[in-house]
Formats: C-alpha cells, sequence, structure tokens
C-alpha cells in the first residue's frame, strides 16, 4: 500500500517535471518542424549551470536557477541563429535534404554541449539542492516539501503556457504559425518575430524542467542521449504535433518508468519508455492525438 | 551524379588509392598502423551509413545498433562457446541482419522522422541492455575475447584493407546498379518515383539489409581485431556522431567520400586525445561548421555532384 | 467492360467537397477531357484516379479490378500512368536516367542494368526529340523539354490509361498544337487518355468526349460541341451572357488620372524553376479604382499578385505610392496598406473564424477591433453565426469569405483578391459581388481582381487587364473590353 502510494506521488512529480520538458519539445515542432535532437543537452546544461552557480559562486538558489535558465535560452537563441536558420536558409542544399540535415545539425549540437558539459563537470551526476528542507507525512510515506514545491512548480508554468497560448493574442499567432506561414505573413506579422518568441520559450520552459529535474533525480552529461530519447518517446506517444498529447503522454511515460523504477529496478527508468515508442511507431504511429 | 562501374572509376576509386595504402606499412609505425587499420573498419561503417543516408535519403542515429549486436553476439559466442573465430563472425553478422530486419526495418514504411527516431531509440536500448546484463556483457568495461584475427600487425592492416576494399566495391556496385537509381529517385521524390511503378519500401529495406550486413561484420571483425568487446567502440552515442561527422565531411554519395570522412575522424582522434573529454566537441563543432558551409563535403567538393 | 468505371466518388477535405457523387466510364482506346474552372475538382479527381488520394467513398474500377484502396505503385504495374501538372523530373539525375528509371521494372535484385536498357532509353528520348540533350540534367531544360520528358517517361511504363494533369498549362499555342500531335503520334492504338485541363480550347480538338465539373458535381458530359454549347457549361465559364449586362458600364474616374497610382508595376520576369510565367508586364492602378485582372488559368495572374506581396521573385519594379517594395518582406508589404485574400486563402484551419479575424486585426487596438469587428459582422453576416467554428470546418463558399473578412480587418488602403470565385456555388456568387461592390463604392476601397470569371470581374471593374500566356494581351475600359474582345478569348 505504501510503495502504491509513493509510486501515485513520485509518478506524478517526474511526470509533471517531463511534461514542461515535453510541451516546449512538442512546440518547437508543432510550430517551426523541428525535432530538436539536442533537446536532453539543454535539460542537462541549465541544470549544471545553475547548480555551478549555486555550489561555487554561492548564489542564492533562485539566481543559480535564473541563471541556468538563462542559459538555456541563450543557447536555444544560438542554436535557431547559427544552425536552424541558416541551414534552412541555405542555397546549398537541396530541399528534399534540409530535414535531415537539421535534425543531423541539432543532435550535433547536442554533442557539442554534452562535450563541454562532460569536460568541465566530469561525469558525477550532481543534484541542486532543494528549495526547502523537510518534509510532509501523510499515510506513513514522507514528501518533502521540495517535491510538492516542484510538481507545483511544473503545473504553474504548464498553465501559464497554456494561458499564453490560448488566451492571448501572442499565444494565438504563435497557433497560426504553425498553421499556415504565408497566413501569418499576410497579416502583417514578421515570421522571423514569431521564431525569436519562440525559441525563447523553448528555452524558458526547457530550463525550468531541467533544474527541476536536477532537483530530483539529478543530472549528469552523460544522461544526455537519455532524456533526448525520453522526451521524444513521449512526444511520438502523444503524437507529433499535439501539445495537448505530450503533456497526458508525460504521465503516462512518467508512470511507466516510476512503476519499473520501484517494482524491478531503478537503473531500468527509461527503458519502458523506449519499448513503448518502438510499439507505438509500429501499432499508431500518429500517436494518441497526432496530426501528423 | 550516377557512379558508374567504369574503368576510369574502378582504376580512381579502387586500384590507386589500393596501391597507395598497401604501400604504407613500410613507412609507419606499429602506432600508426593499427590506428589505420581501425579507421578502415570505421569505413566500412561509414560506407553503410551512407548507403541508408545519402541513397535512399533516410538518416539512421543509430548505425551502433547493427555495429554493436554484431559485435557483441560474435564476441559473446566466443567467450562463452569454443566456436572459431570466423563462425563466430558470420554468427554476429547473421544476428546483426535479423535483428535490424525486425526491429528497425519496419519503421522504413512510414513517412516522417520515425525511421530516425527508431534507430536512436535502438541505440539507447542496446546501450542499456549491455549495462544492465553486465555479469555477461562485461557492461561499460567490456570483455576481452579470446579468440583474435591474427597476432601479426601486418597481417590486421592487410585483412582490414582489403575487407574495406571488397566493401567499397560492393557499394559501389550497389550505388551504380538500378537499385541505386530507385533508391536516389525515392530519396527526391517518393511519389514520382512511385508513380514510376516502384515498391519503395522494398528497396529501402534492402539498403537497409545491405547495411546492416556490413555493419555487422565490420563491427564483428573489429572487436576480434581488439581484442575487446566494449560500448564505447561499438554502440555508444559517440561512435554514432563519429561516423555521421565521417560521411558529411567525407562527401556523401561519393563512396570515396566516407572512406576519407573515416581517415580524418580516426586519425585527428589520436591528435585530439589529449584534449580528454573535449574532443567530442570539438569535432561535432567541426562537422556542425562543415555541414553549414560545405555540406558537400571534401569529395563532393572535388567530383562536381548531382 | 469500360477500362476505368468510377462510381459516386466522394472525397472531402475538412467543410470542402472537393469530389461530390462523379460518375464516370472510360473505353478503351478513348480520350477523356476533364474540364472545369480552378477547384471545381479536376485534379481531386486525377488524384482519386491515381491513388494520391483514398476517397471518402465511392469506388473505383480498372479493368474490372477495384482499386480505389489500392498503392501508388500497384496501380501504376496494372497498367496507369500520370503526367503531373507540376513536373517532377528527379533532378539529381540525367535526362536519360530518369527515362531509363521509367523502363526498370520493379525488380528488387536487380544488380546490373539490362543490355538494351540505354539502347532503348535513347530510343525514347528521340521518340520525344530530346536525344540531344539526353545527357543533360533536368535543370538546364526548358520547360517544354521537361513536360516532353515527363511524358516519355509515362509512356514508356506502357500504360492503357494515361492520365495528364493540365498538359498544356504554360504553353503558347503552337506548343499546345506541338505537344497534342506529339501526344498522339507516340501514343498506342489503345491506350485511353483522360486529360484534365482548363483550357477548353486546347482540349476541344483534342478528345473524343468530355465531362465538365463544378464545385466538385459533374454538370455535364458528351461530345466536345455538346458540352461546350450546353448552357450550364457557358454559364460556369463565362458568366451570363456579354449582352446582358447588368451593371456593367460605370462611371470614369477621371479625377484619379492626375494623381501618381497607387501600385505601378513594371516586371521584366518572373520563373518557377525554369518556365518563364510572366514576360513584360505593366499595370498601374489608381486610388480608389476596381481593375480586374482576366485569363485564363496558367497565364500568370496568381504568380503576378504573389509578385506584388513578395511572396514570388521577379525581375522589375512594384512601386507602391512611389516607393519601390522590392527588398521587404511580406509582412511589411501588407503593413503598408495592402491586403491579399490568397487563392490557396491560408486560413488557420484549426483556429475559429473569430480568431482568424483577430488576427486579421492584430495591430488594432482593442477598442478599434471591436468596431472593426462589428463593421466585418455586418458585411459577413454569415460568418457572423459561425464565429466559433474552427476555419477547416466551414463550406467553401464561407471559407472564401472568411479569407475576403480578415484581409478587410486591416483597413487596406489596396485589396487584392485572387480568384474569389473559385468553385462557389451561384448563391454564394452572388453574396461576395455584393460584397466588393459595398467596399468599393461605399467604401471607396482600391480593389484588384484577380479572375477567369470574366462577368463576374466585369460587373465591377472599371479597367481590365487581359493576361494570356504570361503577357498582357489587352488593356483598357470594361466598357471596351466587352465590344473588343468579349467571348472570343474563352472558346
Amino acid at each position: 500500500m505504501q510503495v502504491v502510494l509513493q509510486i501515485l506521488i513520485n509518478g506524478f512529480i517526474i511526470s509533471s517535471i517531463y511534461a514542461l520538458g515535453a510541451v516546449g519539445f512538442s512546440l518547437i515542432f508543432g510550430t517551426a518542424g523541428i525535432l530538436n535532437l539536442a533537446h536532453g543537452a539543454f535539460l542537462v546544461l541549465s541544470a549544471m549551470v545553475a547548480w555551478f552557480f549555486i555550489s561555487f559562486f554561492k548564489l542564492p538558489l533562485v539566481a543559480g536557477i535564473a541563471l541556468g535558465v538563462l542559459t538555456s535560452v541563450i543557447f536555444s537563441y544560438l542554436l535557431f541563429f547559427l544552425v536552424v536558420h541558416p541551414l534552412d536558409q541555405s542555397k546549398k542544399i537541396p530541399r528534399e535534404e534540409k530535414e535531415v540535415f537539421i535534425l543531423t545539425a541539432t543532435l550535433l549540437w547536442s554533442m557539442v554541449i554534452q562535450g563541454l558539459l562532460d569536460y568541465t563537470f566530469g561525469s558525477t551526476p550532481i543534484v541542486i539542492a532543494p528549495f526547502t528542507p523537510g518534509a510532509v507525512h501523510i499515510f506513513n510515506i514522507s514528501i518533502t516539501y521540495n517535491e510538492v514545491i516542484l510538481a507545483v512548480v511544473s503545473l504553474v508554468v504548464i498553465g501559464l503556457l497554456y494561458l499564453l497560448i490560448n488566451r492571448t493574442k501572442t499565444g494565438k499567432m504563435l497557433l497560426a504559425a504553425s498553421m499556415s506561414h504565408t497566413g501569418l505573413a499576410l497579416m502583417g506579422v514578421e515570421l522571423k518575430k514569431v521564431y525569436i518568441l519562440l525559441w525563447g520559450i523553448y528555452g524558458l520552459l526547457t530550463g525550468v524542467s531541467g533544474v527541476l529535474l536536477a532537483s530530483f533525480l539529478g543530472a549528469s552529461a552523460s544522461s544526455v542521449p537519455d532524456l533526448t530519447g525520453l522526451s521524444f518517446s513521449i512526444v511520438v506517444l502523444g503524437g507529433l504535433g499535439s501539445i495537448t498529447g505530450s503533456f497526458f503522454a508525460s504521465y503516462i511515460i512518467g508512470y511507466l518508468g516510476t512503476i519499473t523504477a520501484y517494482l524491478i529496478s531503478p537503473s531500468y527508468t527509461t527503458l519502458p519508455a523506449f519499448f513503448v515508442l518502438i510499439l507505438i511507431l509500429f501499432i499508431k504511429p500518429r500517436g494518441l492525438f497526432g496530426r501528423f | 551524379m550516377q557512379l558508374q562501374l567504369s574503368r576510369t572509376n574502378v582504376l580512381k576509386f579502387v586500384l590507386i588509392p589500393l596501391m597507395g595504402f598497401a604501400s604504407l606499412p613500410q613507412f609507419l609505425s606499429l602506432y600508426l598502423l593499427g590506428t589505420l587499420t581501425i579507421a578502415l573498419y570505421f569505413s566500412v561503417f561509414a560506407m553503410s551509413w551512407d548507403l541508408l543516408f545519402g541513397y535512399s535519403g533516410e538518416v539512421n542515429f543509430g548505425p551502433t545498433f547493427l555495429i554493436g549486436v554484431g559485435a557483441y553476439t560474435a564476441a559473446l559466442f566466443n567467450v562463452n562457446t569454443g566456436l572459431p573465430v570466423m563462425v563466430c563472425i558470420i554468427l554476429g553478422t547473421s544476428v546483426a541482419v535479423i535483428a535490424g530486419l525486425l526491429l528497425v526495418a519496419p519503421a522504413l514504411r512510414l513517412r516522417g522522422p520515425y525511421f530516425g527516431l527508431i534507430t536512436l531509440v535502438s541505440v539507447l536500448i542496446l546501450d542499456q541492455v549491455i549495462t544492465i546484463f553486465a555479469q555477461y556483457t562485461g557492461g561499460e568495461i567490456g570483455i576481452s575475447l579470446p579468440g583474435m584475427l591474427s597476432a601479426s600487425n601486418l597481417v590486421n592492416y592487410y585483412l582490414a584493407l582489403l575487407f574495406m576494399v571488397a566493401s567499397a566495391v560492393i557499394f559501389l556496385t550497389i550505388a551504380a546498379s538500378p537499385i541505386g537509381l530507385i533508391l536516389q529517385a525515392g530519396a527526391q521524390d517518393p511519389i514520382a518515383a512511385e508513380s514510376l511503378g516502384f515498391n519503395l519500401t522494398k528497396y529501402k529495406v534492402l539498403a537497409f539489409g545491405v547495411s546492416a550486413f556490413f555493419s555487422g561484420l565490420a563491427g564483428a571483425m573489429l572487436v576480434f581485431y581488439l581484442g575487446t568487446a566494449s560500448v564505447s567502440m561499438v554502440v555508444s552515442i559517440s561512435v554514432v556522431l563519429q561516423i555521421i561527422i565521417a560521411v558529411i565531411i567525407g562527401g556523401r554519395r561519393t563512396i570515396i567520400g566516407p572512406i576519407l570522412g573515416s581517415l580524418f575522424i580516426i586519425l585527428t582522434g589520436q591528435w585530439l586525445q589529449y584534449l580528454g573529454q573535449l574532443d567530442y566537441a570539438v569535432v561535432s563543432l567541426l562537422a556542425l561548421i562543415i555541414l553549414l558551409f560545405f555540406p558537400n563535403g571534401i569529395a563532393g567538393m572535388l567530383f562536381r555532384k548531382g | 467492360m469500360p477500362l476505368l468505371e468510377a462510381l459516386g466518388l466522394q472525397k472531402r477535405f475538412g467543410g470542402i467537397h472537393a469530389v461530390n457523387n462523379v460518375n464516370f466510364n472510360v473505353e478503351m482506346g478513348e480520350i477523356i477531357g476533364l474540364i472545369g474552372p480552378n477547384g471545381s475538382g479536376k485534379s481531386t479527381l486525377l488524384g482519386l484516379l491515381m491513388g494520391v488520394h483514398k476517397p471518402n467513398s465511392g469506388t473505383i474500377r480498372f479493368a474490372g479490378e477495384e482499386i480505389q484502396n489500392w498503392t501508388i505503385h500497384k496501380r501504376i504495374k496494372s497498367g496507369i500512368a500520370i503526367v503531373f501538372q507540376h513536373s517532377r523530373p528527379v533532378k539529381r539525375q540525367t535526362v536519360l536516367d530518369n527515362i531509363k528509371l521509367s523502363i526498370l521494372p520493379d525488380r528488387l535484385f536487380s544488380f546490373y542494368y539490362p543490355g538494351d536498357l540505354e539502347a532503348k532509353a535513347r530510343e525514347i528520348a528521340e521518340l520525344v526529340g530530346l536525344q540531344e540533350v539526353a545527357d543533360s540534367y533536368p535543370s538546364s531544360l526548358p520547360f517544354g523539354h521537361i513536360r516532353r520528358m515527363e511524358l516519355a517517361k509515362a509512356l514508356a511504363l506502357n500504360p492503357r490509361l494515361l492520365l495528364l494533369d493540365e498538359p498544356f498549362a504554360g504553353l503558347t499555342p503552337s506548343e499546345i498544337t506541338e505537344l497534342a500531335s506529339l501526344i498522339l503520334s507516340i501514343r498506342k492504338q489503345n491506350q485511353a487518355i483522360v486529360l484534365v485541363d482548363h483550357n477548353v480550347k486546347a482540349v476541344y480538338n483534342f478528345v473524343d468526349k468530355i465531362i465538365a465539373l463544378y464545385v466538385g458535381n459533374k454538370i455535364a458530359e458528351g461530345k466536345p460541341d455538346e458540352v461546350i454549347s450546353d448552357k450550364e457549361v457557358r454559364r460556369v465559364f463565362i458568366g451570363k451572357s456579354m449582352d446582358a449586362c447588368d451593371h456593367c458600364l460605370p462611371t470614369e474616374k477621371s479625377c484619379s488620372l492626375s494623381k501618381e497610382p497607387l501600385l505601378d508595376l513594371n516586371i521584366g520576369s518572373i520563373r518557377y524553376g525554369q518556365a518563364e510565367i510572366l514576360r513584360k508586364v505593366q499595370i498601374s492602378i489608381n486610388e480608389g479604382e476596381f481593375v480586374s485582372l482576366v485569363g485564363l488559368n496558367g497565364a500568370g495572374k496568381s504568380s503576378l499578385l504573389k509578385a506584388i506581396l513578395g511572396i514570388v521573385g521577379y525581375e522589375g519594379e512594384v512601386k507602391w505610392q512611389g516607393v519601390s517594395t522590392k527588398n521587404l518582406t511580406t509582412a511589411q508589404i501588407v503593413r503598408l496598406g495592402i491586403a491579399f485574400a490568397p487563392e490557396t486563402r491560408e486560413l488557420f484551419r484549426y483556429l475559429t473564424v473569430k480568431e482568424n479575424l483577430a488576427l486579421g486585426g492584430d495591430r488594432l487596438k482593442p477598442a478599434a477591433l471591436k468596431e472593426r469587428l462589428a463593421y466585418i459582422y455586418e458585411l459577413f453576416p454569415i460568418l457572423k453565426e459561425r464565429l466559433e467554428q474552427t476555419a477547416y470546418t466551414l463550406s467553401g463558399g464561407e471559407q472564401q469569405m472568411l479569407t475576403i473578412a480578415r484581409a478587410m480587418m486591416q483597413k487596406p488602403s489596396l485589396l487584392i483578391l485572387d480568384e474569389p470565385t473559385l468553385g462557389l456555388a451561384p448563391v454564394v456568387l452572388d453574396t461576395i459581388s455584393e460584397t466588393l461592390a459595398a467596399l468599393h463604392e461605399k467604401m471607396g476601397v482600391t480593389i484588384l481582381l484577380s479572375e477567369q470569371n470574366i462577368h463576374f470581374a466585369l460587373k465591377h471593374s472599371e479597367r481590365i487587364y487581359l493576361l494570356e500566356h504570361g503577357s498582357i494581351t489587352w488593356e483598357g475600359t470594361a466598357d471596351a473590353f466587352i465590344k473588343g474582345v468579349g467571348e472570343k478569348s474563352l472558346v
């Protein structure tokens, strides 16, 4: 009974954090058509930078986290301006190969970041200190206050994103951009501005998710590929192009991993997600809510 | 540019480089020869990858799934049974092809990024499985193999060279054949190709099968050359990146491009070793720059590419 | 038994009925022309026959077998071939390699080229007059040659049924005759052809039977002269008779002639790949005018409009109020006060009507936005009813209204409309007609309309430019157009 409750709670927390990252990943794909294989790298990057400022420079937690998130935003923009946008506009690459080149380029970007992180911080996982110490005890199990904060922050940010997309003018522009680029231009809206907004939001979401992840599970350079793999297992399960789908799929994948961790072994958390991905691709590639 | 199996091409791409390579042992240290031997096996990895990427238009983010399965199967057979090295290699290759066709090939019929995703995940899964069953597989450290191809550095070098050349000839034959033409048409415009009556999936599966065969075979041979099977040499994502980089820097769709790229990657890898972990970052950055400014690679710039 | 039977074919895209309960047969060796204005469903129908689309309902029988669920390559192997509207050569390979592809069998283990393949391929190249350029790449060839190559590829497949999608589009009259005789000379005795084109003149002389489509429905079928003289067909293509013209004699607006033109266009050339779509076009529009660009499809109207908006590149000058717009982005051009309702509509499919309109008024302050929306609802009452519906689910006419309404949200100085009557039922046309009249006469909006429905254009326009095969062949007042050119331009 205890174990079930623990699974329910831990599963919820990790799923919410995953959801935050997955939703960003899905947003970029839906609006810009890019599967960012450097996603895991951004998650770990923000976490490690935050940890670095907190542990070495003894900055307060929130300040360190802010710097971590900022780094994620900066590197997102770098990826867009230095890599994705030039490739997209490149006259040297035939149209049908562009997607594949961009995909490969994001993977290379991932390696650059992963290599730098590995070199700077080594392979020992880091953990970001909790927001507050202490825990609450219910039904014989303890939940730390930190864990509650992590889940709440994830959901609040997702909620804010939801409001942004569905209730604001800016959000509608992002949605419109995913439907018709020409249409948006005909409304007098510069597509480049939309992209700048988009990648900024992506950097923000991913940065926060990475930091929260590190607070809950820890992070290291070697977890980069697995995190990327996990993110797109979620996004494919939810259905490419559907942000709502990614949200719900995060909980499926998150719980799957938590159950596996508790009942089998903690070192197996990502494996079931990958098997689910392969299963989905064979049975229903469009996923749960997919548009493609 | 459709490569032709013409006399000039065979001369250019096969005989002259072959003679050059054959004479190298006289000039190089044993250490460098050893590195070169690895680079030759790596060339086969790269050419196999290019068959899918450059010709079929499918990007495989997990060539090391095939390489690793081939390598580890051969290794495990060798360690656990008394089978001779050649038999182990054959078994390893067969399992690689079967595993590839069963798990990965079905994704070829889906349009979109799905094939790429499945290949990436297949590597991640293999990596995890090897780690989990560390007691059998040696985990992160790897396993030592009792058998080996040859004790002589010279023999190993020539064996690798012969293998690489034989593979190159086969890849060239396929590229210059109707299969190559159909694959390229399908890569550029699937509907146009289908409208000419071709069932594209068939050809892509064939290309994948060939790629799986050579990847598995080269992987198995490599570990018997090295004497150990380890994740870092035949499975990890960093190897995937190196293969991709080799083909891009060398030049896709040129057969000789992947060979040049592999030489470049492996040799610079040696020189950059002192940077430690940073060498991945540096090489990836270099590849990214080449991708942006010279997407046709070295060979692509030398031979005008269609 | 007919070679091809199409029964009850239906294809919907969201709220649009592209093909609505279409039935027809093709006999062996018959040549059939499928005509209809843009949006009538011709290309979708071909796509259904080909396997590019799957029908929502209905069957297709080819030589007795039901094929509507077959893959494309299976249909090819059973004897169907297609020449696409927009040529799809394999660009990285030579012309000869392209032709070889059509001769090669779908055999997996083809490691070697059959000995006679090269010779056969060259023979085919010679058949269509391309033997000189057989070793060149498609990108170096003129447009007409690529067409010929595509035709050769399709015929090399030895099909029993050949589908041609707008084979004469973009060709001059002499090129059309040439291509037509080429097709006739190289096709085999019992090869049937289904040919889609909006150029009725070209089709007329070429086919055994014509089928006319309109808004996805078949409206006529029979021998060419029967169909051409059919009243319904004439109305759809040309509009009502030219003589019974209600209010197409607008007053002259001499005051605007003294000012500088609002839009001044002087384009040397527009290309699409190798094809030169437009050649030496000069157009000017003065403030307060209603000008129409008329001509058949393939004449280059859309490309011209897209050039104004910066969506396609061009050689030449486009000046807005005297200033060049050459290096501006589309969004910048729109912000100058030019609104565009494109042929493809470019609606935000999954957003509601209200959201689409709101985006149109994106730059307005909330109070102004509200006022604007109220005004739009007055002009387009049907949209007010559908406010919360997603654009995708609207009918064709409603989508067109939304497109125009969205463009009007921007309070443009110039409203450009590309084929607003595309595939719309007559009732809807009247509403759009009234709306345009209101916009022009009551609000004084300058309008540039591109239409192939000449009657519709004449109802409102003061001046007409006739675009044929990429050049302006006639310009003047609407009045002069009726007297001088009239119906001759179409049939």
